[in-house]
């Protein structure tokens, strides 16, 4: 087993992972960390009772979901990138999967574009598509992961 | 090493993102999240380990850190040493297996430092892929954004390093016994929390000098709520014939000598905790009887036809080998388990006795070569029990009197520092000054005989500074400095290296007789070959020792008996041409 630098860490992943099906579960993966973490990073067991903790939560987890240096990615933004990047991975069921998640982020999309002025009903219809979104990522990085050690 | 307390725990967050540390500041309110300055800017997160590294090197290191298992970054922003790995097709791809671990190489780094301080390691992973690098590399706990399906990960995160924290705050000391903040001391500590209260008897295991019997005295039987007294026996000690009425009690005339009736230890800890240690040394008559006093709570003292209930708990101790033998007697009942059949055939422990003793809910102590981020700590209480002796800290008074020093009197003011940086920024009027190459040779040092062997040797150091040493000056703080004598220390840990026991159990011999003519000593006509058929030899022995059991030949050779190094074990032995059908 190779070793990488001075670290006594193996460089490959341990089996039973198929190399020819890594890239599906790794971006799967990356989707999961990228997406599934923030979207709900700092959501309660229930949705919060005041109105305007909500959408600034809401704020924090779907208008700026990643941030670095040169600004901040909403959601929608951070799926976008990742399907273009790895998208071409994802066929058959978990191409379906895939798109499952697309339709719910369009939606996230176009509520996060009116958040300021959104109702009440429509921020806890946001809050449920985090959770749709998170959900479905999940599913997805497990099926990509089972499908990989086949 | 300093005795004084720290008003508010630290957190470092180590992410590529600020989320963690925001959710932290704004959750965690009674938490002090340390400020990261890169390129003239401040922030409270490190996204790399180039900006984590001064503040963990620095002054006031985190108590915890909260780690990302996923970076974004180049390896060569993250790791700024690394080798930049180039765009061939190998690079990119491994470069994207890296992508998921990079935590765990900043973890590495992080333990080779500063091996106390505690982990979270924070993924989005269900289960960490890596998660038995995650373990050797001593992460303290994980969470897992993944498993959480209702609330945010972010909160259980805070959780999670609460609970960390109220551990690590927890007394380090119940009474004598010394708990330190490993993994598995934290995890022991949980486990006689939930037993120490229940009536049911225990077994207590852990190679020698690892505080079995502290546990039992200072922390189980209190715990306990038990109004009866605490009463040990030593099974070993005590002669066969005499053991029935040590154990249980005599009746007048019973025996030669037995002039009056007299109550044994069961009686002498009623209603309280009878602590049995090595128990492997019972006698097997006596693990009989001891077996009938469990399963029907009664006893009889000798000469009496009377049974009587007894009411004491019982608490057994023994060593690791028997542990061993326990902890496979409740996964494969007796008869299946190898170690234990031996031990059954050779009459020397009966396995229904072990099943009684709850096996599986054995307390394990670690040996201290397992736990040696303990080690800072555990020098640190030694270091204080030696100073709060009255006839030490008057020695001490004299020497920093005869440096011109002023009287040492509150509870804290002395530091013992474990090289010359800690030594000049220590805030104490007295310190104790142990060579930074000393201190490293102690942490680096098997510590057979454990925490025992670990406090002997600490403590005759600074007896030897205090009675026999150079004396003490005046440094340029005005701090009194009394230098250990890392010569001396050299000498202590290497004769303790000499007289380290065997491993233990039934007395591997596998490299033993080779220095003296043994019939086993390999032959082969290069040096190449003379180390193969070495091993060999060594392998086939152990495989003899551990009656085919790979975990335990593991365990011997390495401390682990993991699957992990059970595989590595039977892959070696099979290389070298060996047969595990053929040697058995």
């Amino acid at each position: 087993m190779s070793q990488i630098g001075d670290f006594g860490l193996p460089a490959r992943p341990p089996a039973p992972y198929a190399w020819a099906a890594m890239g599906v579960s790794e971006a799967a993966e990356r989707l999961r960390h990228d997406l599934a973490k923030a979207i709900r990073f700092s959501a309660p067991e229930v949705p919060e009772t005041e109105t305007e903790a909500l959408r600034e939560r809401l704020h924090a987890d779907v208008a700026t979901t990643r941030r670095d240096d040169s600004g901040s990615q909403s959601a929608a933004e951070v799926f976008d990138a990742w399907r273009l990047e790895e998208g071409r991975h994802f066929a058959g069921a978990l191409g379906r999967r895939v798109d499952d998640i697309a339709s719910a982020i369009e939606e996230v999309r176009g509520l996060t574009v009116r958040l300021p002025s959104l109702s009440r009903p429509e921020l806890e219809r946001l809050d449920a598509l985090t959770r749709r979104v998170a959900s479905e990522c999940r599913a997805l990085a497990s099926e990509a992961r089972r499908d990989s050690r086949r | 090493m300093s005795a004084r307390t720290r008003p508010r725990a630290r957190v470092l967050v180590i992410d590529d993102q600020p989320r963690t540390a925001e959710l932290l500041a704004r959750e965690a309110p009674e938490l002090e999240i340390q400020t990261v300055r890169s390129g003239g800017e401040a922030r409270a997160h490190a996204r790399s380990w180039r900006e984590a590294a001064p503040v963990l090197e620095g002054r006031r290191p985190p108590d915890v850190v909260v780690l990302d298992l996923r970076f974004d970054l180049p390896d060569e922003q993250l790791l700024p040493d690394e080798r930049p790995l180039g765009e061939s097709a190998a690079a990119r791809r491994l470069r994207r297996e890296r992508r998921d671990r990079q935590g765990l190489f900043i973890l590495e780094r992080l333990r080779r430092r500063r091996p106390e301080i505690a982990v979270l390691l924070t993924t989005a992973y269900e289960e960490i892929p890596f998660e038995q690098e995650a373990l050797e590399l001593k992460a303290d706990a994980f969470t897992y954004a993944a498993a959480e399906e209702e609330s945010g990960s972010g909160r259980l995160l805070v959780s999670r390093l609460r609970r960390i924290l109220e551990e690590r705050a927890a007394p380090q000391r119940t009474g004598r016994f010394f708990w330190g903040t490993s993994a598995a001391m934290r995890e022991l500590r949980r486990k006689v929390s939930a037993l120490a209260p229940t009536p049911m008897p225990l077994l207590v295991t852990g190679p020698t000098g690892t505080g079995k019997s502290l546990l039992v005295r200072d922390v189980i039987h209190p715990l306990s709520g038990r109004p009866g007294a605490f009463v040990a026996f030593d099974c070993a000690t005590v002669p066969e014939g005499l053991l029935q009425a040590a154990l249980f009690g005599a009746l007048r005339g019973s025996f030669t000598g037995a002039v009056a009736d007299r109550p044994g230890v069961f009686e002498a800890a009623a209603d309280g905790t009878l602590f049995l240690d090595e128990i492997e040394n019972l006698a097997p008559d006596a693990q009989k009887m001891l077996l009938t006093a469990l399963n029907d709570g009664t006893i009889r003292r000798l000469g009496s036809a009377a049974e009587t209930p007894h009411t004491a708990r019982v608490v057994a101790a023994s060593n690791a080998a028997l542990a061993h033998a326990a902890s496979n007697a409740a996964l494969t009942h007796a008869a299946s388990n190898a170690a234990l059949g031996r031990r059954t055939a050779e009459g020397s422990f009966r396995s229904d006795l072990l099943m009684r003793l709850n096996p599986s809910l054995a307390l394990e102590l670690p040996p201290l070569s397992q736990r040696r981020e303990d080690l800072p700590e555990l020098a640190r209480l030694t270091a204080s029990a030696f100073w709060d002796n009255p006839r030490h800290r008057r020695a001490i008074a004299s020497l920093v009197r005869a440096a011109g020093g002023p009287d040492p009197e509150p509870a804290d003011a002395f530091t013992l520092a474990v090289s010359e940086r800690e030594a000049r920024d220590s805030a104490s009027a007295v310190v104790f000054v142990l060579p930074g190459k000393a201190w490293a040779a102690m942490q680096r040092h098997p510590w057979p005989g454990n925490l025992r062997q670990f406090e002997m040797i600490l403590a005759d150091s600074l007896a030897a500074a205090v009675y026999a040493g150079p004396g003490a000056s005046l440094d340029r703080g005005g701090r009194v400095r009394i230098p250990l004598d890392p010569r001396m220390l050299f000498d202590l840990l290497a004769g303790a290296r000499a007289s380290e026991p065997p491993p233990s159990g039934a007395g591997f011999s596998g490299f033993a007789g080779f220095g003296s003519g043994s019939a086993e000593r390999p032959r082969a006509s290069s040096v190449a070959g003379f180390r193969r058929e070495l091993e060999r030899s060594a392998l086939r022995a152990l495989f003899r020792e551990a009656g085919g059991d790979f975990a335990r030949m593991a365990e011997r050779m390495t401390g682990s008996a993991s699957a992990k190094e059970a595989r590595a074990v039977r892959l070696r032995f099979n290389k070298l041409g060996l047969s595990a059908r053929d040697e058995k």
